[in-house]
C-alpha cells in the first residue's frame, strides 16, 4: 500500500537502481559473444548510465521534499528516454551522419540500421565487427532493459519484476551469439548474481547494513552455481541457433572458376602472385578456392559466403586430432579474382580496417567480395590438421549426397558415355580395396604413377577432356590430375570436392615466401565422416619442371606406395572408433545413462521436493527461534506474534495494521475458551512490553507460549489438512517475512 | 483523586441527563483535558447542546454562551471597549469568551467574520482590542455546534477554523433503552442545570498538566505520524492532515492513556482517537465527495492499512 511508503522506501528503491544497472552490464555483458569486448564495453556504459540517471532524475525521487512512490506520471519519462536515446545515438554511433548534431539523417540512418541489425548478425560470423550500424541494437536493447528496470525499481515494490527487462534482454544475445566465441555462462552467472542482489536491496524487511553484509553470500552463490554449474547441467545439447534459418546475403563468386586458371598460372611460372611471412609450423600449401559441383564441363563453387568480423569457424563434424598452429601475414602482389590464399582452413583473419571479409562455412575460403587490389595485406591463423592414417583406414565416407554428385544425363537428357567408362576405370584401379581411404589413396596413387605432369598441358576439365587424359594423354597440369581423381572417386560414391590453391613457394628468408604462377596446384579432397576433408595429392609434382620442391608432407596424399601403409593398410579385427563414435551423442538418446529426456522432469521434481521440504522445514524453524530466543521480552513477542500468524489462518485479515487488542478481541471470538478470554491479557502484556518497556519474567514467556499452543491447537483443529498444506507451501514463498509483515 | 478517577466522575456526572452516549461523553472530556476545543456536529434535537451544557455544568467554572445568529458581531463575542464619561477613561468590557467553557451554538450561522474573531482566542487563548493583549481564563475550552442539515444561511466554516478543532463528534441518536430511559426521565430534575460540579477549574488544570506527563514509545511516535502522513498521499485526498493534527493527535492519546490509569499511551488510543481528531482536517476532491466518501472513511481505511511497527518483530 502506497500510503505507509516513507523514507525507507525511498532509500529502497533509489538504492535498488545498482542492482539494476548490474542487472543490465550482466545483460549486455552477454553481447561479448557478438562484439569483441572492447567495442562493446564503451556502448554498454552509456546505455546503463544514461536511463539510470533520467529515470531517477525524472522519478522526482530525488531530493529532500521527495515522495515515495514516484509521483511524476510516467509518460514524461518514457518520452525523454526515448529522445535521449536518440540524441545519444545520433551524437555517438552515427556522428559521422549527424556531423556531431542529432537530426534527421542520423536518426533515420539508427532506425534503419536497428532494423536490419538483427538480420545483419544473423548472417555474420560472429565476432561482429564493431560498426555503429551493428553495434545499435546492444544499445538500444540494454537502453530500453535499463530504462523499463530503473521505473520499475522505482515505481513498483515486487522485488524481482525489476529483474524481467535485463533478463529477456539478456535473450538477445543468448539468441544472436549462439555461435559466437566464448560462453554466454559468465553472463548468466552474474545475471543471476544481480537478480540476487536486487532482491535484497528490495526485501521488506529492514536490514541494518552489517546484515546485508552478512547475506552477500546469497548473492553471490547463485552467480557461481549459474557460471559454474551451469555448464554440467544434464540435457544440455547444442543450442539451437537462429541463423541455421536465416539466408545470408550471398556473395557472388566470380564467373571464372579458379580451375580454368591453373594453366594460365603455369605458364606464366615467375609471375610473383603474394608473399608470406610466416611464424609457427612450417607452412602447408595455401588454399585460394573450394570447388564442390560439377557440371560435367566444369567445377564451380557453390560456396554461400557469409561475412564474418575475422573469426572462420570450425569445419562441421570435422575431428582431425593433431593440428599445428601456423600465423601468416600475406601481401597480395597479382591475384585475380575475389578469394584470398590461407593455409588450409584458417581460424581467424585480420584485415585492414574497412573490409568486407566474407567466409564461406563449409570450406572456410576467403573472400573479399571484389577485386583484391595489389599491395593488399591481411594476416590469416591457421590450425593445421595432422591426420592419422590409423584413424582414417577405417574411416567411413561422409553422407554427404550433394558431393558424390556426377550429371549422368546430358541437356538432351541422354546418357553420357563417359561416366560409365570412367566409373569403370575407377572400379578397375581400386579394385580389391573396400575401405573408401584405401580407394582414394589407390586412385591418387594410380594417377601419380600413371600420368606426367606437363605445365604446358591443354587446359580442361570436361568429360571429355578427361576421358582423354585418362585414356590417351596421359599428360596435364594438376586441373587435369584434380579433376579426374574427384570425378573417379564420385564415381565409387566418394563425396569429394576439387580445392585450388598454392603450394608453400620458395623461401626468401628465414620466415618469408614468395609464392609464384608455377606453384598453383590443384588437389582434390575426399570427406570423411568424423574426420572431414582429408586432401589427396595425384599430381607427380616431382617431376614438374621448374615447380617448387616444397610440398606439404603432412598430408596422408603425399605418402608414397612405397610406405607400404596405405596400399596394404593392416585390418585389425576391431576398427578403432572415431571421436564422434567414442562420445554420446549430445541430448540424444545414445549411451548407457538413463534418457536425457529423463533430466527435465526429474530435476523439476527434485526442486518440487526441495520446495516441500523447505515449506515443512519453515515454520518449524521459525516458532523454534522464537520460543528459544534469549529474553523473555523476546519470547513473549515471538509467541504474540505466533499467535497472530496462526490467527490469519482463520480470518484475520493478514495486513499488519491491527492492534493487539483487536488481534485478542478476534481470537477471543474465534478461538474461544479459556485461551480466548486469557488473550486480552496477553495483549496488554505485549504492549507493555513493546510501548512501555516491560521487562517480562521467564513464566510471562511460557505462560504466553503456552497459550500460543492452545491456539494454534484450535486453529489445527478448525483448519482441514489440504487447507494448511496449501497454506503452508504458499508461505515458502515469502521466505521468513512474517506475513503480518509490512507491505 | 486521581486523572481516570475524576475523568469518570466526570463522565459519570454528565451520562445521568445524556443518557446512553458514554463514548460520546469521554470523546468531550478527552477534549477538555488535552485543552482541545470540541465541534459537535449532528442532526437537530439529538443533544449538543445539552452535552455542551452538562458538561460546562459538571465543572465549577465560568461558563457562556453564546448563540450565533447571521447579525451577531465580532464584538459581542470578543468584547468591547467603552468611553466612561464619568472616569473618562476608555474600558474594555469582555465578551463571553472570557470565560472557562464557551458554547458557541450554530456556530456555521455567524458570518465568516465574527467567526473568525474566535480564531485568535482558540489558537492563542487570547483576546487582542485596541492594541491590548486580554489572555482568557484557563482551563479554556470551546464548544461549538453545528446543524449538519438545514444549511439554508449558514456559512460553512473556513479550513483554518476547522483545523482549530480538536475533534469534532457527532452524538447521534441514542438506542431504544437511552430513549426510553429520557421519556422516562422527562420533568424529573435531569436537567443540565440539575447538575452540580464534580471538578473544579483548578483541578482540571492540573489535571490537564498530568495527562501532558503520560509516555510515548518511539515506536508509537513513529506509528502516529505514519498514520498522519498517510493522509497525504490518499488518492481523492486533496488536503491532508497538517502537522498540527499530528500535535492534537499526540494530546488526545495521551488523556486517553491517563483516563485508563496508564503512563504509557498504546496504538489502541491512535486508532481509537484518529478519527474523531483527524477526519475534519481533510478536505476531498470533489470527485470522491460526489462519490460519497467522507474524510471518516479515509481515516478508516489508513488505520486499516498503515501497519504497526513490531521493531522487535522476531
Amino acid at each position: 500500500m502506497s500510503t505507509t511508503a516513507g523514507e525507507p522506501d525511498r532509500a529502497r528503491r533509489l538504492w535498488s537502481l545498482l542492482p539494476v544497472a548490474a542487472l543490465s552490464c550482466s545483460a549486455g555483458y552477454g553481447f561479448v559473444r557478438v562484439f569483441p569486448p572492447s567495442e562493446l564495453l564503451a556502448v554498454l556504459a552509456v546505455a546503463v548510465v544514461a536511463p539510470i540517471v533520467l529515470s531517477s532524475v525524472l522519478s522526482g525521487l530525488l531530493g529532500r521534499r521527495a515522495r515515495s512512490p514516484a509521483t511524476t506520471p510516467l509518460w514524461p519519462s518514457v518520452l525523454l528516454t526515448v529522445a535521449a536515446w536518440a540524441v545519444v545515438v545520433s551524437a555517438t554511433l552515427f556522428h559521422e551522419v549527424s556531423d556531431g548534431l542529432p537530426g534527421g539523417p542520423a536518426l533515420r540512418a539508427a532506425w534503419s540500421a536497428l532494423l536490419d541489425a538483427p538480420h545483419a548478425l544473423l548472417s555474420t560470423i560472429l565476432p561482429a565487427p564493431g560498426e555503429p550500424e551493428l553495434l545499435v541494437l546492444p544499445h538500444a536493447v540494454v537502453w530500453t532493459a535499463t530504462a523499463v528496470s530503473a521505473e520499475l525499481a522505482l515505481r513498483t515494490r515486487a522485488p524481482l519484476l525489476p529483474a524481467l527487462p535485463a533478463v529477456l534482454a539478456f535473450g538477445f544475445p543468448l539468441v544472436l551469439g549462439a555461435d559466437g566465441p566464448g560462453s554466454a555462462y559468465p553472463a548468466a552467472g552474474a545475471l543471476a548474481g544481480a537478480a540476487a542482489l536486487l532482491v535484497l536491496v528490495r526485501s521488506r524487511a529492514r536490514l541494518p547494513l552489517h546484515a546485508m553484509a552478512l547475506r552477500l553470500p546469497a548473492v553471490v552463490a547463485p552467480g557461481l552455481l549459474a557460471g559454474l554449474l551451469g555448464p554440467h547441467l544434464p540435457g544440455l545439447g547444442a543450442p539451437y541457433d537462429l541463423r541455421e534459418a536465416v539466408t545470408p546475403p550471398t556473395v557472388r563468386p566470380q564467373s571464372t572458376s579458379p580451375l580454368d586458371q591453373v594453366a594460365a598460372w603455369m605458364r606464366n611460372g615467375d609471375e610473383r602472385v603474394f608473399a608470406v611471412r610466416t611464424s609457427g609450423a612450417d607452412p602447408g600449401n595455401y588454399r585460394l578456392a573450394v570447388l564442390d559441383r560439377y557440371d560435367g564441363t566444369t567445377w564451380s563453387s557453390g560456396a554461400g559466403m557469409t561475412r564474418t568480423g575475422g573469426r572462420v569457424p570450425v569445419e562441421k563434424g570435422a575431428a582431425p586430432g593433431r593440428t599445428r598452429t601456423l600465423e601468416q601475414r600475406f601481401t597480395v602482389q597479382s591475384l585475380p579474382g575475389i578469394w584470398l590464399p590461407a593455409a588450409d582452413r584458417p581460424s581467424s583473419v585480420r584485415t585492414p580496417e574497412g573490409t568486407v571479409l566474407s567466409v564461406d562455412r563449409d570450406s572456410g575460403t576467403l573472400s573479399t567480395g571484389e577485386a583484391v587490389p595489389r599491395g593488399f595485406t591481411y594476416t590469416a591463423i591457421s590450425h593445421l590438421p595432422v591426420y592419422d592414417a590409423e584413424r582414417l583406414r577405417y574411416a567411413r565416407a561422409a553422407d554427404d549426397p550433394a558431393r558424390v554428385k556426377l550429371p549422368g544425363v546430358d541437356a538432351a537428357g541422354q546418357p553420357i558415355p563417359s561416366v560409365r567408362s570412367l566409373r569403370k576405370i575407377a572400379e578397375a584401379v581400386t579394385r580389391g580395396s573396400t575401405h573408401p581411404y584405401e580407394r582414394a589413396v589407390r586412385l591418387a596413387d594410380w594417377l601419380r604413377a600413371t600420368y606426367r605432369l606437363d605445365p604446358e598441358a591443354l587446359p580442361g576439365h570436361t568429360y571429355r577432356s578427361l576421358e582423354f587424359f585418362l585414356a590417351d594423354g596421359g599428360r596435364g597440369t594438376s586441373e587435369q590430375f584434380a579433376a579426374s581423381f574427384a570425378v573417379l572417386a564420385r564415381a565409387l560414391g566418394l563425396p569429394t570436392r576439387v580445392a585450388v590453391g598454392f603450394r608453400p613457394g620458395t623461401r626468401t628468408g628465414p620466415d618469408t615466401w614468395q609464392v609464384r604462377g608455377r606453384d598453383v596446384l590443384a588437389w582434390p579432397e575426399v570427406e570423411f565422416a568424423g574426420v572431414g576433408w582429408v586432401p589427396f595429392h595425384p599430381t607427380p609434382g616431382e617431376t614438374a619442371p621448374g615447380g617448387s620442391a616444397a610440398v606439404s608432407v603432412e598430408e596422408p596424399g603425399e605418402r608414397r606406395p612405397a610406405d607400404g601403409k596405405a596400399t596394404e593398410p593392416a585390418r585389425p579385427s576391431t576398427p578403432p572408433r572415431t571421436p564422434d563414435e567414442a562420445a554420446p551423442a549430445a541430448g540424444g538418446a545414445a549411451g548407457s545413462g538413463p534418457p536425457v529426456w529423463l533430466a527435465a522432469p526429474v530435476a523439476l521434481l527434485l526442486l518440487a521436493t526441495a520446495y516441500v521440504l523447505y515449506a515443512l522445514w519453515l515454520p518449524y524453524d521459525t516458532r523454534r527461534r522464537r520460543r528459544n530466543a534469549p529474553d523473555a521480552r523476546r519470547r513473549v513477542l515471538g509467541a504474540w506474534q505466533q499467535i497472530t500468524e496462526r490467527l490469519t489462518e482463520i480470518g484475520l485479515p493478514a495486513t499488519g495494521a491491527h492492534t493487539a487488542q483487536e488481534v485478542a478481541a478476534f481470537g477471543a471470538e474465534r478461538v474461544g475458551g479459556a485461551v480466548g478470554r486469557r488473550l486480552p491479557d496477553l495483549a496488554t502484556l505485549v504492549n507493555e512490553v513493546e510501548y512501555a518497556g516491560r521487562r517480562p519474567d521467564t513464566a510471562a514467556a511460557d505462560a504466553a507460549w503456552a497459550d500460543c499452543a492452545a491456539v494454534e491447537e484450535t486453529v489445527r483443529r478448525h483448519t482441514p489438512h489440504r487447507t494448511r498444506l496449501l497454506r503452508l507451501l504458499r508461505s515458502a514463498v515469502a521466505g521468513r517475512r512474517p506475513r503480518g509483515g509490512r507491505h | 483523586m486521581t486523572f481516570a478517577e475524576t475523568f469518570h466522575t466526570l463522565a459519570d456526572n454528565v451520562e445521568r441527563v445524556v443518557k446512553g452516549k458514554r463514548d460520546t461523553i469521554e470523546l468531550a472530556l478527552t477534549c477538555l483535558f488535552a485543552e482541545g476545543h470540541l465541534l459537535i456536529e449532528d442532526v437537530p434535537g439529538t443533544g449538543k447542546t445539552t452535552l455542551a451544557r452538562c458538561l460546562a455544568a459538571s465543572i465549577e467554572a465560568d461558563f457562556a454562551r453564546v448563540q450565533f445568529t447571521p447579525d451577531l458581531l465580532p464584538s459581542d463575542i470578543t468584547g468591547v471597549t467603552v468611553y466612561r464619561q464619568n472616569t473618562g477613561v476608555f474600558e474594555f468590557l469582555p465578551g463571553p469568551v472570557f470565560a472557562n467553557i464557551v458554547l458557541g451554538d450554530e456556530i456555521n450561522r455567524a458570518s465568516p467574520k465574527t467567526q473568525s474573531a474566535l480564531l485568535e482566542v482558540m489558537e492563542e487563548r487570547r483576546v487582542t482590542a485596541d492594541g491590548t493583549t486580554h489572555p482568557v481564563p484557563r482551563p479554556f475550552m470551546v464548544l461549538a455546534t453545528q446543524n449538519s442539515v438545514d444549511m439554508g444561511g449558514t456559512y460553512p466554516l473556513p479550513e483554518a477554523q476547522l483545523d482549530r478543532f480538536l475533534m469534532r463528534i457527532t452524538v447521534g441518536y441514542p438506542d431504544l433503552a437511552s430513549e426510553v430511559a429520557v421519556l422516562k426521565g422527562a420533568g424529573a430534575d435531569t436537567t443540565p442545570e440539575s447538575l452540580t460540579p464534580v471538578a473544579t477549574a483548578r483541578e482540571i488544570a492540573e489535571l490537564v498538566k498530568a495527562a501532558a506527563e503520560v509516555q510515548v514509545a518511539d515506536a508509537l511516535y513513529d506509528y502516529l505520524v505514519r498514520v498522519v502522513a498517510a493522509t497525504r498521499s490518499l488518492p481523492g485526498v486533496r488536503l491532508g492532515a497538517s502537522p498540527r493534527g499530528s500535535v492534537a493527535l499526540l494530546r488526545a492519546v495521551r488523556v486517553r492513556a491517563a483516563s485508563q490509569s496508564r503512563p504509557y499511551a498504546f496504538p489502541e488510543d491512535v486508532k481509537a482517537l484518529a478519527g474523531p481528531v483527524l477526519a475534519h482536517r481533510l478536505i476531498l476532491t470533489p470527485e470522491a465527495e460526489l462519490s460519497g466518501r467522507t474524510g471518516t472513511d479515509v481515516i478508516d481505511e489508513v488505520l486499516a492499512t498503515v501497519e504497526l511497527d513490531r521493531g522487535a518483530r522476531v
